[in-house]
């Protein structure tokens, strides 16, 4: 296991690369501050009055929650969510501009370059989302340190997983100018499609959910995995479920694993 | 650095190696051996193979048939070993823009897995190699093209290799700045008994080499020393300049493939070993101005391939893309 | 790593400078609710007309030590129609009338139409009436005007014990069957006439749960104000 040591120093190297590469770029940064202002600040404050109690007895809001509690685990997700693809980019430049060959060359090998990268692009990723963390008393979200570092490693895994299924879709983006289009066409339909915004009320049965919003909707939102990723975090920072919570760590779990290893299949060539 | 094989074991050793992309040929049955210590220059015309050998070489790609070893490591079997040997300058620039030199060079050690002192004593003996210690925190953003080829020098030599790779390495480059590079891996071929392979079109860059391998339509049509090609492939002519029409037609009795290149001048192919202290006791007192061109790697290169060695349009199309890469990588 | 701290020096700054406006920004307010009780002066405090400050000193005490410490005035309001029936949309309350309801029970039905603040006082249902329980078969009066308590545990346990529940709708009601010698199952802040005895019922009846303020969810920064003045006043008036 002498080989260990210096392949640990690789991975370590790639995810400081990639550290110093996700701080020095200010629009990168200024985009993790950018969303959760708008998400939260504008339209959080913009709707709260119209999901607010008027009447004892009536519901607005099926949630033991105002509409910005609710939609604070949320924009954490959406942050975390476009800094991981963004990641892609990255790798979609690396592979441009040779510098992916300039690693694939070294004794280093695929799966650590890989490994250290996907690190690199979660760590920026987590850490946007905790941008997103100190809005907290601004949404009225009261965490205890425990809360805290539970939300930090679950941000985590879901930054690893997300950043990894970025790079499986840089593999399949040959160009620069194709990732413009995976903002629009994978990022905010996950995150609309995904109860992230507005709530399925917990109490109803499926039958009865329809009635609310149309079958079709009920439909895509059940079978988006953000829904459940979305929802565990809900569950760390507000106590609110509204599927088991395992459901979405398993899904997160599976992803990390599965994404990386496609990821690998498709890295450097 | 591995130094338990035998030192008489070459560099490099390419046997009968083949490579296809689908259907299309890159490399057919190319053999050749670079000995430890030299400089080899794989020279052709744009898509002969160059790269395609280079990948092969550089464990980036594996060729359908054939050996090779590199650095007395199996390029199949030893993969790690083999990249352990080598370093690597692209053709493109792969600097990371956004960090400073040092960084950048601390990254590639780090990726090669030394130690940090072993980095930071290795930074400061490439850069100084370089002559960009004093630019060790700038970014790299801010350098120049010729800058920037350099960094990647000192970084490709930053891990010590035994065989350093070079393709294309002074492409967008101006004179002087070739030359500066040039210098430094020459100092470094005498001073640590590093291997230089490099693919390039600029004529005076193969003239440096020890052993010159010409490839074209991925074959290996003909290897030797600059001289040895030039001999065997390129002609001497000898060009004369003289007043008298009467000594001029005499000149063109004596040698039928004399021709006549300008208003008084004439030019003779200056063939054998013999040709010039003839020509010159016969006709040298009788002559104003006599000028002998060597043979060129360029006629000789003609000769082989039927091609000039850089396709003009193409070499400066190149230089523009090159440019244009460093350029675009804000 | 060579270079040190001086090549993380930007990078940390640019991230302090952002942490710091966001944690800047937390100060702005989410909502008017809070500004909008500070432009009136007045403090909004809906009780039940039974379950008024003689049946719950303690928790008029701390609704009064809230609106002391947010610089507002109390403004008890007795309703009459709060708990008047089991659906609380019957009792027509709104946010135009209260800005924070008292004498509730802490349960997941009240939490689904109100942001509840546990108040550290308790609520549970009792037997008012001689120590010894009816015969199966009896009728057992049932009166709660506490909203949010577990009607469909409490029926069943009436099921169970072989009672047939009577509705008693008006406190008049209640005195009245009391004083025919019927029994009946009331909560704890209900006004009984004197010398009416009370008998505590086994956890299958209701279980005994805190009271809470409620609040308007929604009104962020009122309902932050507010949870953190009543946090004070808990320091002072401790839990029962």
């Amino acid at each position: 296991m002498t080989d260990f040591l210096p392949i640990l120093r690789g991975i370590h190297g790639v995810w400081l690369r990639e550290i110093m590469r996700a701080t020095r770029d200010r629009g990168q940064l200024l985009g993790g501050v950018s969303r959760p202002l708008i998400w939260l600040l504008i339209l959080g404050v913009g709707l709260n009055p119209y999901f607010r109690g008027e009447v004892f007895g009536e519901v607005r809001l099926v949630l033991p929650y105002n509409y910005l509690q609710f939609l604070f685990p949320a924009v954490i997700v959406l942050n975390i969510m476009y800094t991981s693809i963004q990641f892609a980019v990255s790798v979609i430049w690396d592979r441009e501009f040779g510098f992916l060959r300039e690693v694939l060359v070294s004794p280093m090998p695929r799966w650590a370059v890989l490994l250290g990268k996907v690190l690199g692009g979660a760590t920026a990723a987590t850490g946007h989302g905790i941008l997103v963390l100190i809005l907290a008393r601004f949404a009225d979200v009261t965490l205890t340190p425990l809360e805290v570092v539970e939300a930090i490693i679950y941000m985590f895994m879901l930054s690893f997983a997300l950043t990894c299924f970025g790079v499986v879709l840089a593999g399949k983006v040959r160009s620069f100018e194709g990732f413009g289009v995976f903002s629009n066409t994978v990022i905010l339909p996950l995150y609309f499609a995904s109860s992230s915004v507005f709530p399925l009320d917990p109490s109803l049965t499926r039958t009865q959910l329809v009635v609310t919003y149309p079958e079709w909707l009920v439909a895509l939102i059940r079978v988006n995995p953000i829904t459940y990723a979305v929802d565990v975090l809900r569950g760390i920072l507000i106590g609110f479920n509204q599927f088991p919570p395992y459901i979405g760590l398993g899904l997160v779990a599976a992803g990390m694993v599965v994404f990386f290893f496609m990821a690998l299949r498709g890295f450097g060539k | 650095m591995t130094t338990q094989d035998t030192p008489a074991e070459p560099a490099v050793l390419v046997q009968g190696v083949s490579l296809r992309y689908g259907s299309q040929i890159a490399l057919e049955d190319v053999s050749l051996e670079i000995s430890r210590g030299s400089s080899f220059a794989l020279l052709g015309p744009n898509g002969a193979g160059k790269t395609s050998l280079m990948s092969v070489l550089a464990t980036l790609r594996t060729a359908d048939a054939g050996r090779v070893v590199v650095a007395g490591h199996d390029v199949n079997r030893a993969p790690r070993k083999v990249r352990e040997s080598i370093g690597m300058v692209f053709q493109d620039a792969s600097l990371d823009d956004r960090l400073t030199a040092e960084e950048n060079l601390d990254f590639h050690g780090r990726v090669y897995g030394m130690p940090g002192n072993a980095r930071r004593s290795a930074t400061d003996r490439v850069l100084e190699l370089v002559e960009l210690s004093e630019w060790r925190e700038a970014p790299v953003r801010t350098f120049s093209g010729g800058m920037k080829r350099r960094l990647e020098i000192a970084r490709a030599l930053m891990h010590d290799p035994e065989i350093l790779f070079l393709d294309e390495p002074t492409v967008g480059l101006d004179a002087q700045t070739r030359e500066r590079i040039w210098t430094y891996l020459d100092n470094e071929r005498h001073t640590r008994g590093l291997t230089l392979l490099t693919t390039t079109h600029y004529i005076e860059e193969v003239d440096r080499a020890d052993w010159i391998c010409i490839i074209d339509k991925g074959r290996v049509i003909a290897q030797g020393s600059p001289s040895d090609l030039k001999q065997k492939h390129g002609k001497p002519y000898l060009h004369v300049v003289a007043a008298l029409p009467e000594i001029r037609s005499a000149l063109l009795d004596t040698y039928p493939d004399a021709r006549t290149t300008g208003p008084e001048q004439i030019s003779i192919p200056a063939d054998g070993e013999e040709f010039v202290p003839e020509f010159l006791s016969r006709f040298g007192s009788r002559l104003h101005e006599i000028r002998f061109e060597a043979p060129t790697l360029e006629a000789a290169f003609l000769n082989l391939t039927g091609r000039t060695l850089r396709d003009r349009a193409d070499g400066e199309r190149e230089a523009q893309r090159a440019a244009g890469r460093r350029a675009g990588r804000q | 790593m060579t270079g040190g701290w001086k090549r993380w020096r930007r990078p940390v700054l640019d991230i302090g400078l952002i942490a710091a406006l966001l944690a800047a920004l937390n100060f702005l307010p989410s909502d008017n609710s809070l500004a909008d009780r500070r432009k009136q002066g007045v403090l909004r405090y809906c009780v039940s007309e039974s379950a008024n400050a003689l049946a719950e000193p303690r928790e008029l005490r701390l609704a009064e030590g809230i609106a002391r410490q947010l610089d507002l005035r109390l403004e008890v309001q007795t309703v009459a129609n709060i708990g008047r029936s089991f659906n609380p949309r019957d009792w027509n309350l709104s946010r135009g009338q209260c800005d924070m309801i008292g004498g509730l029970a802490n349960t997941e039905t009240n939490r689904n139409f109100l942001t509840l603040l546990p108040n550290g006082s308790r609520i549970a249902l009792v037997r008012a009436g001689p120590a010894e329980a009816p015969p199966r078969g009896a009728e057992m009066g049932v009166y709660l005007r506490a909203p949010g308590l577990d009607r469909v545990r409490l029926a069943s346990y009436l099921r169970a014990q072989g009672w047939r529940a009577q509705p008693l709708r008006t406190p008049e009601a209640l005195s009245g069957w009391l004083a025919g010698g019927g029994q009946a199952i009331v909560s704890t802040l209900t006004q009984l006439p004197p010398d009416t005895g009370t008998n505590p019922l086994p956890p299958e009846a209701g279980e005994s749960t805190d009271l809470a303020f409620g609040l308007w969810r929604g009104d962020v920064t009122l309902t932050r104000a507010i949870r953190n003045a009543l946090e004070r006043e808990l320091d002072h008036i401790p839990p029962e």
